[in-house]
């Protein structure tokens, strides 16, 4: 893997992980890490690997996080399981919502508010060519996804 | 439609750590907050439930050693590499690169009324292009050197400003000095200045290599935009050109409309 790309993931990993595990050791943060990118690189090699590098790698490291913490109080908010059940109606409504939203405005919305990603790395994860391009596409995203929960509303 | 909308930029910027969140109490807010909140959780969820199902026939507790160590070296090598040091062409572009993302987050940082012109302009408005070296070739005049130094090292605008505004337009460097004086007048919120630079610098038949010419027209618009002209048959002059020109004016067009 070039350096390059090893930062990348290693910047979008540490976005990620400062806003949904911050209470966790900076050492432990990058043991698990460099555990999440070397599965990932093994089977990536393999051709095994059906979702985005981001995704996986982070996927990994959520689960690798979940055995570190399991039998603490303290989960991570996101079980994927328990957040399915228990999401208000108007979490719901906005989950049902998301659905409908084209692939573009969920990868730049991901980027920024679930991995945290600075513009540039949305930039480069997007395609597009200058931060006002991503701020314009971020807001619109954002306005088109309101839109639909409002529109949900009102047929309710 | 218009108010909700101001609602949703303020709690936006909340989550965008722009604001306070102590702002998100205000009552008028709580409903855009929920939003948001549910945004933010489904937006994880549905990105965890693609990883989960990824992960499916994966054995995350089997390592391959070898894998393992070469990207623990790799890690080692990058977190302790020795900040190269920069020549001082590159130290100083480089210190004008930052300079200028500073300025143009500040500005935009700057509340401005939603979606006023001013704000819009702000909101698209892109950083100058410098020239690639500050010497070599033919020398330059004495004044353009000492503004762009001004400009771009010393974030002294107002000493540039003078700097530039002394060279004349029988000068072979007016063109460029127009096109500083416009980011300057820009960045201190004097558009009509700002307007009168671009024009100037647009003017030009032949630009320097460095200046791309759609950034200056685009520029230009924002300047007209922010002094209450109508924009639109320009911005649609945009819509032919390449990225990132046709997906900003596409953006704006929906915004001003």
């Amino acid at each position: 893997m070039n350096d390059a790309t090893f930062l990348q993931y290693k910047q979008f990993f540490y976005g990620w992980a400062q806003k949904h595990w911050s209470g966790i050791e900076q050492h432990i943060k990058e043991e698990v890490f460099l555990d999440a990118l070397a599965i990932y690189v093994e089977y990536d090699r393999q051709g095994k690997v059906t979702v985005k590098p981001t995704t996986f790698i982070i996927s990994v490291a959520h689960r690798k996080f979940q055995q570190l913490r399991k039998g603490q109080t303290q989960e991570l908010k996101k079980d994927v399981a328990a957040e399915t059940n228990e999401l208000p109606i108007q979490k719901e409504l906005v989950r049902t919502a998301l659905k409908q939203l084209d692939e573009k405005c969920k990868a730049i919305l991901t980027a920024k508010y679930f991995y945290n990603a600075s513009m540039e790395d949305i930039m480069q994860e997007t395609g597009a060519k200058s931060r006002a391009v991503v701020r314009t596409q971020k807001k619109r995203c954002i306005r088109k996804l309101k839109a639909i929960v409002v529109e949900m509303q009102k047929a309710a | 439609m218009e108010e909700r909308n101001d609602y949703l930029d303020k709690v936006e910027r909340i989550f965008d750590g722009e604001l306070d969140k102590s702002h998100l109490r205000d009552d008028a807010l709580k409903e855009d907050a929920a939003f948001f909140e549910g945004m933010i959780e489904a937006l994880g969820v549905e990105e965890l439930e693609r990883g989960e199902q990824a992960l499916e026939d994966i054995d995350i507790d089997r390592i391959d050693p070898d894998i393992r160590a070469q990207l623990a070296a790799q890690n080692k090598k990058l977190s302790t590499a020795k900040v190269r040091k920069l020549t001082p062409i590159r130290r100083i572009l480089a210190i004008a690169a930052s300079v200028l993302v500073l300025i143009v987050s500040g500005l935009l940082l700057w509340n401005k009324q939603t979606n006023s012109p001013a704000a819009l302009a702000e909101d698209y408005y892109l950083d100058a292009d410098l020239p690639g070296t500050m010497s070599g070739g033919a020398v330059m005049e004495e004044n353009f050197q000492a503004g762009l130094v001004d400009f771009a090292v010393k974030e002294d605008f107002e000493t540039a400003k003078i700097a530039f505004q002394q060279i004349g337009d029988d000068s072979p460097r007016y063109t460029e000095a127009q096109y500083f004086l416009g980011h300057i007048a820009f960045q201190n919120e004097d558009f009509v200045a700002a307007e009168n630079a671009y024009t100037n610098a647009l003017a030009a038949e032949n630009l320097p290599g460095y200046i791309d010419r759609n950034r200056v027209a685009w520029n230009l618009m924002l300047a007209q935009l922010a002094n209450g002209k109508d924009i639109e048959e320009a911005l649609k002059n945009f819509l032919p050109t390449a990225t990132p020109f046709d997906e900003m004016a596409r953006a704006l067009l929906e915004e001003l409309q």
